[in-house]
């Protein structure tokens, strides 16, 4: 039998796996992300410290990540969507699985491709329907793979892969999101500073409670991480606040109520 | 029925065993040559117990069941006995191993709609190439696999009860078959939040899981015919509902009762020696328990995938009173 060498330690793995059955408390991780409002609707968001094995980690570097609206939605389009994150990690988590599966099943890969498409109906986000839902409707996955194994085979990584991804979990169950707001104003003896720790619970603003789109842009978007935006859209009349009817609204400068805001499903 | 008791009635004659029917083990503890067993008829002291009480002695719910509305009923297999018995109204099948299924289908036919909630589970077709699966498991060898040959053993015995049904007419009981009845078909039950059953969106994936895993097994029964006539067949694949519920409001009174098909526990409040793991799971090797002495029989893929069944258990048994009888013999 050839080495098969797709570049994943399986061996690492599945040591970490023997070690962890016997300490759950090593394997309680803390995931963090620090976001900065910038302008309108652009945040940047850094990430480069987490949790693990019982002591702080580092990334080798610091990873900063710009999030905008496009111009379609009268926005600068410093970045992509926030929305269009979930689709960057949803990609990057199912491909790292396959990898991981083909190597520990010893299946050489040669390419690995795929593409994301998040069905999302923009009329949740703006109030227009109160029954549309303000994230994704529907999403799929379309995974071009070529590897020496049968289709059968293939087929079993990439379902194998969804059954232990994390951001496939993330998307497709429910999680208990709490968000936490202070009030950072000078008046109030607390300084905006970076010594309040960061959230551990992800982004402090969920993407569809922000605002800023006009409401001219057209109703039904596809998002796709590998295709292009839609070009039409409309006059870019000036944004609209929607924060009348929602809290937590990252892009206008009111006082906050703290809440506790459950997810959506 | 009448048949397997005749069968289990013959072999206590044939044994000659002392049979105590009706008679409830409290405690089970540990001596020093061997055990106290205290029964609901006086104490036995046994130098070796063989524990032969099975997997499935009381049902496991998970933590959820706790958050449903009062408004719904709340059963399990063990209280379930007719659809009549249930309101009127809409069910929740939580499940769909053989007890699910075959509820599911049971509850449906009763003219209740049945709403069945699909986390992993073993597809399996009734007959293939014109034999019962059963008969395929033996003739492939598949029901005498070794627990020290499978690759994932903790996984191999936490598998679910596959897809069966067992009528006249042999009769396939996959989710196409509960679909073709009108059986709406949700995700793996995750949480409930403000009187809201929330359900997995990852509907599709469990799907394939059984189907590919299906599609080995069958393979597996064609490699072991390999060059005999008839053609291999393969089932269709289960099929994707056009779009799926994420969510059930308990309170609208669409559901009135929910029946947790989500499997069982073993029961060892009785053994009063320490021998269970972390997770209350007996600690054994093949059957001999980690207490000199001390057997059990009969448990999931204990030696062998067919460890569970009538037929099965034969060649575990000799094995493990062959290793109980050595225990005996050097301790006279």
């Amino acid at each position: 039998m050839t080495t098969v060498e797709n570049g994943v330690n399986v061996q690492a793995l599945l040591d970490a796996r023997n070690v962890l059955k016997d300490a759950p408390e090593a394997a309680q991780f803390t995931w963090r992300a620090s976001s900065k409002w910038q302008h309108g609707v652009h945040s940047t968001t850094r990430i480069q410290q987490f949790f693990g094995l019982g002591a702080e980690q580092t990334h080798k570097t610091e990873a900063v990540f710009d999030a905008d609206h496009p111009e379609v939605f009268a926005a600068e389009d410093n970045g992509i969507t926030p929305i269009e994150y979930l689709l960057v990690g949803l990609a990057s988590c199912l491909t790292a699985g396959v990898a991981s599966v083909a190597q520990n099943r010893g299946i050489q890969l040669r390419s690995v491709e795929s593409v994301v498409e998040g069905q999302h109906d923009i009329r949740g986000i703006l109030g227009v329907d109160g029954d549309v839902r303000n994230g994704f409707n529907d999403i799929k996955v379309t995974f071009n793979i070529d590897a020496d194994a049968s289709k059968q085979e293939i087929e079993a990584l990439v379902a194998q892969s969804q059954k232990r991804s994390a951001v496939f979990d993330a998307l497709t169950n429910p999680t208990n999101v709490t968000v936490e707001v202070r009030r950072t104003s000078p008046e109030w003896g607390i300084r905006p500073s970076s010594a309040s720790p960061p959230s551990s619970s992800g982004p402090a603003t969920p993407a569809s409670r922000r605002a800023g789109f006009s409401p001219n842009a057209q109703s039904t978007t596809s998002w796709s991480s590998a295709g292009k935006w839609p070009t039409r859209g409309g006059e870019n009349g000036g944004t609209r606040c929607v924060c009348s009817r929602r809290t937590g609204c990252a892009a206008c400068p009111v006082s906050i109520t703290p809440a506790r805001i459950p997810t959506d499903t | 029925m009448g048949e397997v008791i005749d069968f289990i009635e013959r072999f206590a004659i044939l044994s000659g065993a002392p049979v105590r029917t009706g008679t409830n083990v409290s405690s089970v503890r540990r001596t020093d040559d061997g055990y106290r067993v205290t029964t609901s008829r006086g104490e036995i002291h046994a130098r070796t117990v063989v524990i032969a009480s099975g997997a499935c002695n009381r049902p496991a719910l998970p933590p959820v069941h706790d958050a449903v509305p009062a408004s719904v009923e709340q059963v399990t297999p063990f209280d379930y006995r007719a659809p009549e018995k249930l309101p009127d109204g809409g069910v929740l099948v939580v499940g769909a191993s053989a007890t699910g299924v075959q509820l599911a289908a049971e509850l449906q036919r009763s003219g209740r709609p049945v709403t069945l909630s699909v986390g992993e589970h073993v597809r399996l077709p009734r007959t293939y190439r014109g034999r019962d699966v059963l008969w395929w498991m033996d003739a492939s060898g598949v029901w005498d696999q070794r627990y020290d040959e499978v690759d994932d053993l903790v996984r191999a015995r936490r598998l679910p009860s596959p897809q069966l049904v067992g009528t006249p007419e042999r009769a396939t009981l996959d989710l196409n078959a509960l679909t073709a009845m009108g059986v709406n078909l949700v995700g793996r039950f995750a949480a409930v939040r403000d009187g809201r059953a929330l359900f997995s969106g990852g509907l599709r994936n469990v799907f394939a899981l059984a189907d590919l895993k299906m599609q080995r097994l069958l393979d597996t029964f064609d490699a072991a015919v390999e060059g005999e006539a008839g053609l291999p067949e393969r089932p269709a694949p289960t099929r994707v509902p056009e779009s799926t519920r994420l969510q059930l409001d308990l309170r609208s009174g669409e559901i009135r009762s929910i029946v947790w098909a989500t499997g069982f526990r073993p029961d060892y409040t009785w053994l009063d020696v320490p021998v269970l793991d972390a997770k209350g799971r007996l600690d054994h090797e093949g059957g001999l328990v980690a207490s000199p002495g001390l057997y059990v029989l009969g448990l999931p893929v204990l030696r062998r995938r067919k460890s569970t069944f009538i037929h099965g258990i034969e060649d575990d048994a000799r094995e493990v009173i062959d290793h109980l009888a050595g225990h005996l013999a050097s301790r006279q």
